[in-house]
């Protein structure tokens, strides 16, 4: 998918890549891109203003550990964070199935 | 053949010069950054590639310095001030603009927004274009009536910014995040061009086809850097001269580069 496109729902897919267990940004990249089976190509990097937005909302929180001698900080979902997911996931499917309904009627 | 310096320590070091000494988030954002590179380093080295090429392509991975340097608070308040805020009030702008110049897409551009709530969220509250801001570049819809750029100037800073035009008005945003959305009085500015017209003034695209299709470019510099930059923040001309002219949007200025590669998605 193109990066343009992408962007606007990076909080989204970045919380659903967390819901099921804790990780680092590197691991959330990762995840994004099984997940999408390779679809999503946005640049590594765009993650790490997602992650810190959405802790600064309190989406998300984060714990700073140690993995063989490197600063780790590894993200997990709040309960608020959960609520949001639901929310833009509705919103999402609502968003697009209005766009292909009208694509569809124009014909 | 010399490998050239460590990738990571470079990009590292270019990475706090683009933070700056006071960044709130400076040491996080770096021991990330640090982490990240080493890791996808380690994926790289395990595929059988030298140190060094896992470096590179680690660093080339995780895209130019200003994108995680975006995550500072500090350096998205500046963003937000400067040129999210004003996007909302471009808007409309910049959609009647896109259809002043593109006849086919007249019919498909509405009066109302259609902005999901999340992406108001970030557009921020609506303000008023300053009363000085002039709209002195153009609107232009690309790819399947779809993108419009539009540029705008306000007390000497130059802004950009993009949105992506839905069958029902304005549906979503992008290129709110990175410092590419204003730049400061004297700056140089960049030519915009989103390089799909070819014959502008600045010269013939490259490669003939529409480079919005890529994801970025990946550069490798004299000094045997590779670079990834994203299409928000890159344009690609060539000169009369048929050179590659990358101009970088995120740095302002122009980079002349020796081999240009499009990695296409």
């Amino acid at each position: 998918m193109r990066s343009e496109l992408l962007k606007g729902h990076l909080d989204m897919l970045v919380l659903a890549a967390l819901r099921s267990e804790p990780a680092h940004g590197y691991r959330v990249v990762e995840r994004l891109r099984v997940l999408s089976e390779g679809e999503f190509a946005l640049p590594e990097g765009t993650v790490y203003p997602a992650l810190h937005r959405l802790e600064r909302e309190g989406l998300l929180r984060s714990r700073r550990t140690s993995h063989q001698g490197r600063t780790r900080r590894v993200y997990s979902v709040t309960g608020a964070g959960e609520q949001a997911l639901v929310g833009k996931r509705t919103e999402w499917e609502r968003f697009t199935a209005g766009i292909a309904r009208t694509l569809v009627a124009a014909g | 053949m010399s490998p050239g310096p460590d990738p990571i320590e470079a990009y590292l070091a270019e990475l706090a010069q683009t933070l700056g000494r006071f960044s709130r988030g400076r040491r996080r954002l770096l021991a990330e950054a640090e982490d990240h590179l080493h890791e996808a380093a380690d994926r790289h080295r395990e595929t059988g590639a030298s140190q060094h090429d896992a470096e590179l392509a680690a660093v080339a991975q995780l895209g130019p310095p200003g994108i995680v340097a975006a995550a500072d608070p500090r350096r998205r308040l500046v963003i937000a001030m400067l040129g999210g805020a004003a996007l909302t009030a471009v808007a409309a702008t910049a959609a009647v603009l896109a259809a002043a110049r593109s006849h086919d897409a007249l019919g498909m551009i509405g009066s109302g927004q259609l902005v999901p709530p999340s992406i108001a969220r970030d557009l921020g509250p609506a303000r008023p274009i300053p009363p000085d801001a002039r709209i002195d570049a153009t609107a232009r819809l690309v790819t399947g009536a779809t993108y419009a750029l539009v540029t705008y100037r306000s007390r000497g800073w130059r802004c950009e910014a993009t949105f992506i035009i839905g069958p029902s008005g304005l549906a979503a945003t992008h290129g709110l995040g990175g410092s590419s959305s204003c730049l400061p009085p004297g700056a140089p500015f960049p030519p915009v061009d989103l390089g799909v017209e070819s014959g502008s003034t600045q010269g013939v695209v490259l490669a003939g086809t529409a480079p919005l299709a890529a994801d970025g470019v990946l550069v490798t510099t004299a000094s045997g850097r590779v670079r990834m930059f994203p299409l928000p923040h890159i344009a690609l001309y060539s000169d009369p001269a048929r050179q590659a002219v990358i101009v970088d949007r995120s740095a302002a200025h122009i980079r002349r580069v020796a081999h240009v590669a499009l990695r296409f998605g």
